[in-house]
């Protein structure tokens, strides 16, 4: 999750780190976000490397902006903004290309070995939708954004957020019964 | 499952490892992009400051508002990637106001300009060893030796219709249906004269034939009579036509005659020196009454360039019903006189003309005024060798267009893939770079 603030103490009128050099003033609220950013880019993506691609890049762009997206106070929205858009805009440029699929990390936990099938086949179900409509689905169920907040940073109304929503979950639905509660959600 | 279960699933991903330089490549991207937002501003500022003077210049057109059109006081040299008559995506230039001659093109040889009324030019390609062509009198044509049309309106080219005729297009009838053509009788072996210079055979004179431009129809004028036809004019009413050429062994002889333009039957022929000859397709002054005749002192046939450029050069009149001076006195030019396209006022005589002959070449465009005052008509930079003018703008009189310059957009496709390769190259190097950044960040 990437909604946790960095450190109160630096948040103050116009920025969120008044007083602070702008290089370690980012370099703090990347290693502040950077677990979050890094799951929600695997979730998009659903491949490890093309995960730390999508972040890298994403940062490399927020700190080329960054004086004026730590004045302009919250940095979360932007930042979530760069990495969903660049998510996208690789997927129309064709950059994602195929990869095997990595091997599952070393991390996994121990006690969820009963679920492993569903996940597999909720990570299989996620590839075959559409960009648009895993950033929906990330956004609304994992960041736990509204479906306004969740228009605001795909930049789309938010009927469309809703019928991109509806179409995703119809998908899900299709090639995973197991995400049928997933219909109660926001 | 659901919530729980994606935040499962993004459990498995660890931190994403960064590059140190992270903040440096933010700040290399940061440059890069102040540096395309300057060049896109300079090319707005660039944009917005010439277009103006793009829209004005298209603007600058010759066409007054009487939509008659004019002969500009002045050309410029085409732009060395200007396009040819028709040639996409440039397209014809439509009619032209005048035709002039010049070495200084991409071809680096003489190649024709043609300069539409409307301010365009386009290159007139000519085949090795091609002469020059005549221009209709209402420009929309530019006529080729050996009776090839190039219409300047659509750039297509047509033969006149019938077997193609070797030989030189003379003079256009006063209305403009009729162009005077001298056929060659010679055959293909060279016959020297006198003085060892190539020249026509006396025993095959050649024939004067009046081409109908619509129809092909051709009309012998006159048969044998001179070696060949080095100059004709239509006299105004277009009933009698002035026609002058080379008689006797070697060329060493003219004549000059004046003939029925119907039936070809001489009114009166007279012998008169090399030094002296018809002043081109415009002699026949406006009133029918008079013949401009050019004339020099100086050597002749073996010349050298001292000799050449000794001439002195004058403007004669003779009656054009006798033949006879008409007793006014010949006016000296300083420069060399070229061919007469017409007169000015019905009173000056209009004529090309090379105002340094020793110099560099420059044909310009000059009237005789009175006390023989020579009146630039139109100027042109040096290198342009000669000068075609519609007859119909200078029957009107219209002189005195603005310049027109020639448009850098006139070009053919070629040279726009040309600008742009370099253009594209550095832009497929820079995202290349780019590229490769992004995939080491």
């Amino acid at each position: 999750m990437i909604r946790s603030k960095v450190d109160p103490s630096k948040t103050g009128p116009g920025s969120v780190y008044p007083g602070m050099a702008a290089e370690d003033s980012f370099r703090d609220y990347v290693a502040a976000r950077l677990v979050g950013l890094s799951r929600a880019a695997y979730l998009l993506t659903g491949d490890r490397h093309l995960a730390e691609d999508l972040v890298q890049q994403a940062l490399v762009q927020v700190a080329s902006r960054w004086e004026k997206i730590a004045a302009g106070g919250d940095p979360d929205p932007y930042v979530r903004r760069v990495l969903y858009h660049q998510h996208v805009s690789w997927w129309r440029r064709r950059r994602v290309v195929d990869r095997p699929q990595a091997e599952p990390p070393d991390t996994a936990v121990a006690d969820r070995v009963s679920d492993k099938d569903t996940e597999l086949t909720v990570r299989q179900a996620l590839r075959r939708l559409t960009p648009r409509q895993r950033a929906v689905l990330v956004l609304r169920y994992f960041e736990d954004l509204t479906e306004v907040q969740t228009a605001e940073v795909l930049g789309c109304s938010v009927g469309t957020v809703k019928s991109n929503t509806r179409d995703a979950l119809a998908r899900l639905r299709a090639t995973a019964p197991e995400l049928e509660d997933l219909r109660g959600a926001r | 499952m659901s919530d729980r279960l994606l935040k499962e699933i993004a459990d498995e991903m660890p931190p994403v490892r960064l590059p140190d330089d992270l903040w440096a490549a933010g700040r290399r991207l940061r440059q890069r992009r102040r540096f395309g937002y300057a060049v896109a501003a300079v090319a707005v500022l660039v944009l917005v400051v010439a277009l103006p003077g793009l829209a004005a210049h298209r603007r600058a057109a010759l066409v007054p508002a009487d939509g008659r059109g004019a002969v500009p006081s002045g050309v410029d040299l085409p732009h060395f990637w200007q396009a040819k008559v028709g040639q996409w995506p440039a397209g014809p230039g439509g009619p032209a106001a005048l035709v002039f001659y010049t070495g200084k093109t991409r071809y680096f040889e003489s190649t024709g300009v043609a300069v539409g009324v409307s301010g365009s030019y386009r290159l007139i390609y000519q085949d090795i060893g091609e002469g020059s062509g005549l221009l209709t009198p209402d420009g929309r044509y530019y006529v080729r030796p050996g009776l090839r049309m190039l219409d300047l309106t659509t750039g297509e080219e047509r033969q006149v219709a019938g077997d193609p005729i070797l030989g030189q297009p003379l003079a256009f009838s006063p209305d403009g249906t009729e162009l005077l053509v001298g056929v060659s009788n010679d055959d293909g072996v060279i016959v020297y004269g006198d003085d060892a210079v190539p020249d026509n055979d006396p025993d095959k004179p050649d024939d004067l034939v009046a081409v109908d431009l619509r129809t092909g129809a051709r009309r012998f004028v006159a048969v044998g009579r001179l070696n060949s036809y080095t100059a004709a004019a239509w006299s105004p009413d277009g009933t009698r036509i002035a026609v002058e050429g080379p008689v006797g062994r070697g060329d060493t002889g003219r004549r000059l005659s004046v003939m029925d333009a119907r039936t070809g039957e001489p009114f009166w022929s007279l012998d008169v020196p090399l030094t002296q000859g018809l002043a081109g397709p415009g002699a026949w002054s406006p009133d029918g009454r008079q013949l401009a005749l050019f004339a020099f002192d100086g050597c002749t046939n073996t010349c050298d360039q001292a000799g050449y450029l000794a001439r002195s050069w004058r403007v004669e009149q003779v009656d054009a019903a006798t033949g006879l001076p008409r007793g006014e006195a010949a006016v000296a030019l300083r420069g060399e006189p070229g061919r007469a396209i017409g007169w000015r006022d019905g009173r000056d005589l209009v004529f090309t003309y090379l105002p340094d002959p020793g110099g560099e070449p420059r044909t310009t465009l000059v009237a005789l005024g009175p006390a023989g005052r020579l009146d630039t008509l139109v100027d042109t930079p040096a290198g342009v060798s000669g000068l075609e003018v519609a007859a119909d703008l200078v029957e009107v009189g219209a002189y005195g267009g603005p310049v027109p310059h020639p448009s850098i957009w006139a070009a053919p496709a070629w040279a726009y893939l040309l600008a742009a390769a370099p253009v594209a190259l550095v832009v497929w190097i820079v995202r290349a770079v780019r590229r490769r950044r992004q995939r080491r960040v």
